[in-house]
This record gives structure tokens, sequence and C-alpha cells, in this order.
């Protein structure tokens, strides 16, 4: 009961602070933060990816703001839901209390202008330019076109977007460049394939309404990055499919192989297009081409170095903004 | 319902009696009306996935002319036209038919296109059974609407036969030894069936007790209302948690493992959760009697996986081969998929329920589609599967490779089969495992296996990657 009152009085105060500092009036705050957009998971175990990378960027940014949000509207409404489920609040009330309210990007950034976040850094978690970060990226833009008549009640004073783990268009940042360095955090899937004496085959999720060349040209550079070992790269929606990764494996007398989703989370896809029973999936393709599979159901945001690619593309957004953390 | 029964059929006769003459019969709807009809009708439209299915069950492919939207089975239904009840009348009227079948839901929901179909001369019948009482009921009802009475007797002796073989099965588990399940209908509200639903006769038959007996029916629906905490309070009894897969209820094992709470299950603890596709436990079809057989699968492995009649057989066919794999697995039953999924497939690939040349009223087919599914079988062309060829050793190499997750070996040389064969690898694999013998180096890959020796074969196999029928996948 104590508690309860001291909790009221806290708000009361940050109500009246709140209230002071107000809506468009008077001088406004100018706080800063970071917006981690995750395409989300409804899976405590694969959770992890997720709280890894937060936990990069939050220990690289120890005096900033960091919040996640999830564009998946069908995954937020699952974590909504949980809110009033009692077994798991009592299991997890402590450690999940961020995912249950976890908001889409458009309002998690509105929560935090509306609360003096004024210079905002989205980090999308994404693999590489597709659909989900030229949303994102729209989002972004639209709210950026918000002109108000008197410019000390812009809503924003710098929101800005960082680039995805393999990059994206523009002469700014050069994409080859976050190629190589992805590639070179990728040398644990590379000995473990070594060990196995196999070939290292990856998984990437890809789109139809892109082109999804940027998979071909990521396995050459994995190829050069670790010429020791054979890799390929197939995606489940374009260029190159998993027939023309089966292919190729085949051309190349391969027997084994290792197979790994190259997405942050290893959720469905992972589990049952990848690794799954049926008879259409990549593990039983493979092994009707009499290749022997060895599946790895880790996603890679749960790689501490890939978990700090982001890490690395916030401070470029920060650094190309003028933003100063 | 017994009263409809013979009112039904009193009438048949009396149509049958006046025949040439077209004549008002009357049949009872899902609502307890009575609709005048004027069978056999010729052009129908059916609105719901389990009228379609019986109506090819009756096989009347020619008479109908549209279906709904998920249709799964069988293929020729994946085929037909597509009709829903957004669609307006029109798209309706255009296609003359002279039936169209609902269900209550959409006679509740769309009154003013049922309105229409009505004033513009079309019979429109909504159906649907709430019990397994009401099932045959259903059936004649269908067999009355399409002229089909003989065959829906045959349908229903068919449907009686199999429950005996199931029931007999049953009967050998002694009463202390049945398991207590939690049967789900839909996770995200924590919902079961209602006591009198198809989905728990399917349970009661297959040998399992209901842990939720008191819940409570939603809307005289099959669904029933249960909640988390009441679950929990039976968490010490629920020694099998059962959840349907469907439209309703889109379901993974891993999210009732990581559902908050569920440790405290029994079925949880013990790795005892399944599940299940609606369509062959919820649907008043045929088919129920494969969803009943998949529960007993598992709930009772040791009997409804047991392989003791297939170990005498001179040779393995192919289809008893298959038979004896997926019960050896414990791989659960493949279901089809419904139009949207099965459209991705690439054009020519086997479809469930495609093949010629087998009989698809029973076990054996859905063992043999179960097979197909997990790529038991490398030469599976369209239309043939061939039950009656036998397998011969490089089939068996190649099924254990594919199908079962074999530890990795270093190749291993055979004599009596080229590298460039492409059962090779499989060969190469199985034999360097131990798992099928060789003789001095050869193979015989083209040898025919006895009942007794695929059942070794299998049975080095399974110990070998540690997984049993009973085992949770």
């Amino acid at each position: 009961m104590i508690k309860k009152a001291g909790l009221i009085f806290l708000a009361t105060v940050i109500g009246l602070a709140t209230v002071t500092t107000g809506f468009a009036m008077g001088k406004q705050e100018n706080k800063k933060a970071i917006v981690l957009a995750n395409f989300g998971t409804t899976y405590l175990s694969a959770l992890k990816a997720i709280t890894t990378i937060q936990g990069e960027v939050k220990k690289d940014f120890p005096n900033v703001t960091v919040r996640v949000a999830f564009t998946s509207n069908i995954i937020r409404k699952i974590w909504h839901k949980r809110r009033h489920d009692t077994a798991f609040l009592k299991a997890h009330k402590n450690d999940m209390a961020e995912f249950l309210y976890i908001k889409g990007p458009l309002a998690t950034i509105a929560d935090l202008q509306d609360e003096g976040y004024r210079t905002i850094i989205v980090q999308p978690t994404h693999v590489y330019s597709g659909e989900e970060f030229a949303d994102l990226s729209a989002y972004v833009h639209g709210l950026n076109t918000i002109h108000t008549i008197k410019a000390k009640y812009m809503p924003f004073s710098k929101l800005v977007i960082g680039r995805p783990a393999l990059g994206t268009h523009g002469p700014v940042h050069d994409y080859h460049k976050d190629m190589e360095i992805a590639a070179k955090t990728l040398k644990a899937d590379v000995a473990l394939a070594k060990e196995h004496n196999a070939a290292l085959v990856y998984m990437g999720h890809g789109n139809e309404f892109f082109s999804t060349g940027i998979y071909a040209e990521f396995q050459q550079v994995m190829r050069r990055t670790y010429p020791g070992v054979k890799i390929f790269i197939g995606t489940v929606e374009g260029f190159p499919s998993l027939d023309d990764v089966v292919t190729l494996v085949k051309h190349t007398k391969i027997s084994k192989i290792v197979l790994k989703p190259l997405m942050v989370v290893a959720g469905d896809h992972a589990n049952n297009d990848m690794a799954g029973d049926d008879s259409d999936s990549w593990k039983n393709t493979f092994k009707k081409a009499g290749i022997h599979v060895t599946p790895i159901l880790h996603g890679l945001g749960e790689n501490r170095a890939w978990a700090r690619l982001y890490v690395q593309h916030i401070r470029d957004a920060a650094k190309d903004n003028g933003i100063e953390f | 319902m017994k009263r409809f029964l013979i009112y039904a059929i009193t009438l048949l006769f009396w149509v049958g009696g006046m025949s040439g003459i077209a004549h008002a019969t009357m049949i009872k709807d899902a609502a307890g009306k009575s609709v005048p009809v004027s069978p056999p009708y010729k052009r129908i439209i059916s609105l719901y996935g389990a009228h379609t299915e019986n109506l090819f069950a009756l096989g009347l492919n020619r008479e109908i002319i549209g279906v709904s939207r998920h249709e799964a089975y069988p293929p020729e239904a994946t085929r037909k036209p597509v009709f829903s009840y957004h669609d307006d009348a029109e798209r309706f009227l255009g296609a003359h038919p002279d039936l169209v079948l609902i269900r209550p839901m959409i006679a509740r929901g769309y009154p003013q296109l049922i309105q229409k179909l009505r004033k513009a001369g079309i019979t429109v019948v909504s159906l649907q059974p709430r019990s397994i009482q009401e099932m045959f009921g259903y059936w004649k009802t269908l067999g009355i609407l399409t002229g089909r009475a003989e065959a829906v007797d045959s349908m229903i002796h068919h449907f009686k036969e199999a429950l005996n073989i199931i029931s007999q099965k049953v009967s050998l588990i002694p009463e202390n030894k049945r398991k207590r399940v939690y049967f789900e209908s839909i996770h995200s509200r924590m919902k079961t069936f209602a006591p009198s639903s198809i989905a728990l006769f399917a349970l009661k038959s297959a040998g399992g007790i209901n842990v939720a007996a008191d819940a409570m029916a939603v809307r005289k629906t099959n669904i029933a209302a249960y909640g988390k905490e009441r679950i929990l309070s039976h968490a010490h009894d629920v020694d099998v948690f059962l959840a349907q897969r469907g439209a309703m209820n889109r379901i993974s094992k891993r999210r009732i493992y990581e559902e908050a709470g569920f440790d405290a299950l029994k079925a949880v603890q013990d790795r005892q959760v399944y599940i299940i596709d609606e369509m062959i436990v919820s649907r008043p079809t045929p088919r129920l009697t494969i969803g009943i057989y998949q529960i007993g699968r598992f709930l009772y492995p040791d009997i409804f996986n047991d392989v003791t009649a297939l170990t005498h057989d001179k040779f393995l066919s192919r289809a008893r081969f298959a038979e004896m794999f997926i019960k050896m697995t414990g791989i659960p039953f493949t279901t089809p998929n419904p139009r949207h999924i099965a459209a991705r497939k690439k054009k020519g690939k086997h479809l469930y329920g495609d093949f010629k040349d087998v009989n698809y009223r029973w076990l054996p087919a859905a063992f043999i589609e179960t097979a197909v599914a997990q790529g038991v079988f490398g030469d599976i062309r369209a239309r043939r599967f061939f039950p009656d060829k036998p397998v011969r050793r490089k089939n068996i190499a190649y099924s254990l490779f594919v199908g079962l997750d074999l530890p990795d070996v270093n190749p291993f040389k055979i004599k009596d089969v080229s590298t460039n064969d492409s059962y090779y690898p499989y060969i190469s694999a199985v034999a360097g495992l131990g798992i099928m013998k060789t003789i001095k180096g050869n193979f015989f890959p083209n040898h025919i296996v006895t009942g007794p020796q695929g059942f070794k074969i299998l049975e080095k196999a399974l110990k070998l990657i540690k997984r049993k029928g009973n085992q949770d996948r």
C-alpha cells in the first residue's frame, strides 16, 4: 500500500514536471534516445538474439535511453495479451516488463518525443536493406516532413535512421565495406563447418519485391574472407533460391554441410523452413541430394560480434548527423 | 435427431415410390428448421470444407461446381472454382447452382446473401452436426440431397468398421492406464472443446480421458471456454496436452512448452505435448477415423504403433514398408495442405490424395502419404505410388538417410555400387554406420527385403539415433 502511494506520488511529481515543460509551449527539452527496431518474436528462447543486441547497445551508450520496438503487429498483440496473464506475470514480471508493453516504431518514437526526447536514432536490426528497412525508412522520412510554423516547435531536433548490418545504398557508407566487416563477425560459423569437415550453408530471408542480389554478393565476400571453407548463401524468398544452392552444392561434390539461418532471430523460418521434418524443408532437400546436414538453430543476434555491427551503425548515424552522446 | 432421421428416410421412400414426379422432400437444417428440397441436386456449391469432403467421398466430383476458399482434401477440391460468402449473390447466380450448402456461421452472418439466393430459386441448406450422433444424420441428409443414400450407408459402414478396429486396440489398455488429456481448441483464449463435440468423441474413441469435462460450450458450438487457471488446477492430472492446429489455432509445440505457468503441467514436464490437424479431429468427415487413430498413436504408441503383423511379411511391399517406417519412428500423420499452401508447390509435384493406385479409404493411405511427405521414397512421381511393389535395399538406405537424422560418418567404400550411382551417398552412409550390412564390401542394392529384415534395420537405425516411436519429436 505504502509502495503504491509512493508510486502515485512519484507519478504526480513526474506528471507536474512534464506539464511545466509541456506540449509545444515554452522551451522544449532535447534528450537523446535510441530506438532498436526488430521484427520481433514471441518465443522467450528466441528473445536472446534481441536482448543480446540491446545489451551491447546499452553497454556502449550507458547514458542514453534505449527502447526496443517490434514492427510485427501480430507479435506485439501476443505480448500485450500477456499483460493479463497472471501466470506469465508471476514468472516473468521483472525481466519482461519492457516487452509486455512493446510498441511499434511509430508509437515508440512518438512516446519518446512526448517525453522530451527530440534527438532520436532509429536503428533497425535488419540484415540488409529490403522491404522491412524500406518501410521503416518511410516512417522516419514521413515524420521528418513535419514542419511547424515556428521552428522552436518542431517535434524533433534530429530523427535519423541507422543502416542495416549489410549496409544500404548511397556513397556515404560503402556497403562493400559493411559486408566485409559483417563477414568477419561470422568466424565462429566457419570454424564450426571446418570442424565438421563440411561446407557452410546459410539460409537468408530475402524477399520478392527487391533484388536480393546482395546475398550472392555477400556469399562472394564470405568466400574471399574464408578461402578454406566452401560457403553458400540462399534465401527463403528470392535469389539465390534453395534449388539454386542445392544445385551448386551438388556440383562441388560436397557430402556434408552445416546449415545456419542468416537471420537475426532463429524463429519459425529457422525451425520449420530450414530444419523442419517436412520433405521440402532445407534440411531434407539437402539430404535427398545425398548430403549430410548439421542444422544450427541460432540467430545472428546471439552472436555478440554481429550485435556490435548495429552499435557501430548507431555511432555512424550519430556522427553523420552531428549527434553527440 | 432420431425422429428427424425417420422423418427424412420416410420421405425418401415416398419420393422413391413416386419416381419421375418431382416432389418436395423436407429436411431439417442445422437450426432445426424444416426446409423443402427437391433432390437430387446436380449443381452444388459447398461453402464449408467438411461438406465438400463428404460430397467427394460420395463420388460427386461432377456435381460439385464450386467450393470454399481453403479446401484441402481431396486434391480435386482444390482445383474447383472458389466461392465465398463475401461474394456478391450475382456471382453465385452466374454459376447456376441448384444447391448451396452452408453452415450456421454463414447463415447467421450473411442472411442477405442467403435471402437473395433463395429468391432466385436456389436451395440453400445450412448443416453442421455438433456431435457424433448428429454426424450420421448429417451424412444421410447429404445422401438425400444428392441421391446418394446407398453411398452414405457404405460410408457409415466403413466408419463404424474403423471405429471397431480402434476400439479393439483401446480395449487392450487397462482402465487405470488410460491417459488423462487436456484437448486445446484455441490457445490464445485457453479454450477447450464442449463435452459433446466431435473432437472429444475422437479423444474418447482413442481411449483418452478428458480432464476438462466440466467445460461449458460457447453458444451451442463445439468450443468451450476454460482458462489458464483451470488448466493449471489440473496440473498434475494432465498426462498429455493435445492441441488442434488449424485456421482457428495457429499453434506450435514450442509455444505450448514456453507458455508461462505451463511448466507446472505434468504433460509439459514429461514432454507429452502433441499437435493434431483440426481437419482430422473437428470435422464431421470420414477422415475423422484417421484423426482418432493418430490420437491413439500419441497416447498409446506401443499399441497403435505395433508392427508385429508386418514382421511376418515374406517381402516388404512399399505400402507395408511405409507403415513400418512411420509406426516405428512415431512420425505423426501428415495431412493435406489447404489450397493456398498447396498452390505454392511446383506444378507436377505430388499432392496428398493424388495417387491413383492407393485406396484412400483408411489407414494404409495415411501411412503412405506420411512416408512420402517425410521423403522416405526417392522415386515419387505424380499420381502413382506402386504400393505392392517390393522395396529394395537401396530404397531402404535412401529412406533412412533422408527420413532420419543419422549421425555423420566417414565415406565407406561399396564395391557393387558405382560412386556415380545416385544411391551411392545413402548406401555409403548407411553401410558406414553399420545399420545395413555388407558382405565383402558388397551391398546388394537391388535385393528385396523381408519383414523381419526391415524391422531389424529400422530398429538398428533408431537405436543409433536414440529415438523411439513414443519420443517427442
